[in-house]
């Protein structure tokens, strides 16, 4: 093989298969997705996130937390994260995408549904170990303001567990940045029901025997497909 | 078989050019690579050095959660892309092009079309990676792994690889010597096809970024094309290149090379989307059988090695260089295989997003590409800067390096393992699992300051070796008046 340009259409061939397959295709199936009416809700999902939870989407990316949480539930992940696994619907607002390769924390795909108290997010946010010992979690103090108190102490003051307490005279409230993240985290929930992975629900009927896990059992009998 | 002194299954061994009077010297190609080169190999051996820094910074972070805790561009989440980022983009992709452009021209029997140009583009190519590694820690990362940048940078990037292709390829295209070879064919492949990539995940993720999972799809392409496209045929070039060379022997099987090399290619594309993806079910299928296909490419070029470097006595040349060389292509049937297992249904049903894929990952950028680059590098600049290497410091590395590579690897590979097996239990909760990485994250730290100890070596070797350069060129005043 001695002729440049034979080599060159030879390279140029391949990667552009890859390119069609990797890239083009996804593009052609995916990119097209509409929104989708969920089996459980009359609005189209996913809803659009509120401007705070959209800013706290920001500040996931910025602070990297996709480095060791992913938000991606599978099959075998469902009893520990979530009512169903997601699909590709669930990302259709994300941008970007943190579907995340490393789980040194748990996934938060479903987080909102699973801990939709604000205040423990934010305790957590500002010492993890405030509300999970051991956790390796790094601490994000930096999103927190400690200020004296001047006067009253403020309404969004944490309230700091004993052996966390900052000096006395001394509090700690959270920045934008931490409200919004929390926004967020309380945004994301994976649990409309759609057709390609339904809620798992009991069955109105009284047949006992009817096994309530069932995947199929769940999909309601009126309909066989998401509203175009 | 056929087999003569221009055969293509041989790397250049200078002789046939230097009876041809039309042919550049050895000595002259080399002296036309020796500044853009030097330059690059600096440029890139600071960046490795401070990715190694960053890296053992992240590492200790995971043990000391308080740590700096008020600094927010030095939380975990932005110094990990960082350093990974720093290794990729500044020393890999940079020690790569350079060590690939010296093997163009060694190759193909003549002299670097132009150095100051390619001394621009690697001007351009460090800024873009500084530009990026701001961007990161002051929180404008893209959030697309391997693919952190920001789009400022990207672009600057992009311009600084054209910068520097075009003279690879004009290099290649002036070629004196006719015949091609795998490593030039490996080559021009990453050359050709790493434009692609960038621009392609520039414009779709940052530009005019595609809607939802889409986004995930197009991610994953680009950091499976990043190492299998782009990392990996710089270091098969560079393999392919030294182990003749170094063994003084023609390649085994020129016929073998041609299939691993079309079949790698054809394959490798397809890899990347990891079994679990929230993806349509078709895509996680196509990346297990190009993963597990990339077996037979993998192997037949190891057959290859093998059998080329078992027929020399002795390996004269280069031996430092070839310790290198050799681990290199000992960890990449090592992690050809792990690459293949880790994307098998039930394989990746206990390792998924465990530790152990970023074991696998380690063990291809710095068990694969890092060490067949280290080897280049310490083959090509006692060459081109006429001063030999200080013979212990480069010991010191190649053992550091490898026990520290060992044990990152061990560890998050059994770590993962553990972690995994501890998810898929019903009756263990999550903190177990962390309970049970936490000790193998430890060795792992330990393997991080093992190699930036082994990177600081080779930087102060290098430092070493530049400053006898000048004091030979530029510095024999100073010593006549001594």
């Amino acid at each position: 093989m001695n002729y440049g340009p034979i080599l060159f259409l030879g390279i140029f061939l391949s990667f552009a298969l890859s390119w069609a397959g990797m890239v083009f295709l996804p593009q052609k199936q995916l990119g097209h997705q509409e929104l989708a009416k969920p089996f459980d809700a009359e609005a189209l999902y996913p809803t659009p996130h509120s401007g705070l939870a959209e800013q706290g989407r920001q500040v996931y990316r910025a602070e990297g937390c996709a480095a060791c949480h992913t938000q991606q539930v599978r099959p075998q992940d469902v009893p520990q994260y979530g009512l169903r696994f997601t699909v590709a619907q669930d990302y259709l607002r994300d941008e970007p995408v943190q579907f995340g390769s490393l789980r040194l924390g748990p996934d938060l795909a479903n987080i909102g549904a699973r801990m939709p108290d604000a205040k423990w997010h934010l305790l957590h946010l500002y010492n993890p170990r405030i509300t999970i010992e051991k956790s390796l979690m790094p601490q994000y103090k930096y999103l927190f303001e400690k200020r004296k108190i001047r006067g009253e102490r403020s309404a969004n003051a944490l309230d700091l567990p004993k052996g966390f307490e900052v000096e006395e005279g001394f509090e700690v409230v959270p920045t934008d940045r931490a409200d919004s993240l929390v926004a967020y985290m309380k945004s994301l929930r994976s649990d409309a029901s759609l057709f390609e992975s339904p809620l798992p629900t009991v069955p109105e009927t009284d047949d006992t025997n009817a096994a309530p896990a069932s995947a199929e059992a769940a999909t309601p009998t009126n309909t066989n497909s998401p509203e175009k | 078989m056929m087999r003569s002194s221009s055969s293509p299954n041989q790397p250049a061994s200078g002789a046939a050019g230097d009876r041809d009077p039309a042919f550049p010297t050895v000595e002259k190609i080399d002296a036309s690579c020796r500044g853009a080169l030097m330059f690059l190999f600096t440029a890139a051996l600071l960046w490795l050095a401070l990715s190694s820094l960053f890296a053992v910074l992240g590492s200790v972070k995971m043990h000391a959660a308080g740590m700096l805790a008020n600094v927010d561009w030095l939380t975990y989440g932005r110094v990990r892309p960082a350093a990974v980022d720093m290794f990729l983009y500044g020393f890999l992709s940079q020690a790569g092009i350079a060590a690939a452009i010296w093997i163009l021209c060694r190759l193909g029997k003549v002299a670097l079309v132009s150095g100051v140009t390619l001394i621009v583009g690697a001007v351009f190519w460090n800024l873009g990676v500084l530009l990026g590694v701001f961007g990161i820690f002051t929180g404008q990362s893209t959030g697309y792994e391997w693919f952190e940048f920001p789009q400022y940078a990207v672009a600057v990037l992009f311009v600084a690889y054209l910068i520097m292709g075009i003279v690879g390829l004009l290099t290649f295209a002036y070629r004196n010597e006719r015949h091609t070879y795998v490593s030039q064919w490996f080559i021009l492949a990453a050359f050709f096809i790493f434009p692609w990539l960038l621009s392609t995940a520039g414009l779709l993720l940052l530009v005019s970024p595609v809607r939802g999972a889409t986004q995930a799809a197009i991610a994953y392409w680009f950091a499976n094309g990043f190492l299998l496209l782009w990392l990996m045929p710089l270091a098969l070039g560079i393999i392919f290149y030294m182990v003749p060379k170094v063994s003084n022997q023609l390649l085994n099987n020129h016929y073998l090379a041609v299939i691993s090399f079309w079949s790698w290619l054809l394959t490798a594309g397809w890899s990347g989307i990891p079994v679990g993806a929230r993806l349509p079910a078709w895509m996680p299928s196509v990346s297990t059988v190009a993963s597990v296909l990339l077996l037979v490419p993998a192997v037949a070029m190891f057959i290859n090695w093998r059998a080329t470097w078992i027929k020399s006595p002795a390996k004269q040349e280069g031996g430092v260089a070839f310790k290198f060389i050799s681990f290199a292509a000992f960890a990449f049937i090592l992690w050809a295989l792990a690459f293949a297992a880790n994307f098998l249904p039930p394989v990746a049903q206990v390792v998924e997003f465990t530790l152990f894929g970023l074991a696998i990952a380690q063990l291809a950028t710095y068990g694969v590409v890092a060490m067949a680059i280290f080897g280049a590098i310490y083959f090509i600049v006692p060459r081109i800067a006429g001063t030999e290497w200080i013979f212990g410091r480069v010991k010191g590395h190649f053992l550091f390096s490898v026990a520290g590579l060992v044990l990152i690897v061990f560890a998050w590979g059994v770590g993962g393992i553990l972690q995994g097996t501890s998810w898929n239990n019903p009756l263990s909760d999550f903190m177990k699992s962390v309970r049970v990485a936490v000790p193998f994250i430890g060795i792992g730290t330990i393997g991080f300051l093992l190699l930036l100890i082994a990177h600081l070596l080779f930087l102060s070797n290098l430092v070493s070796v530049i400053r006898r350069c000048c004091t030979a060129c530029c510095g024999s005043g100073k010593e006549a008046r001594k």
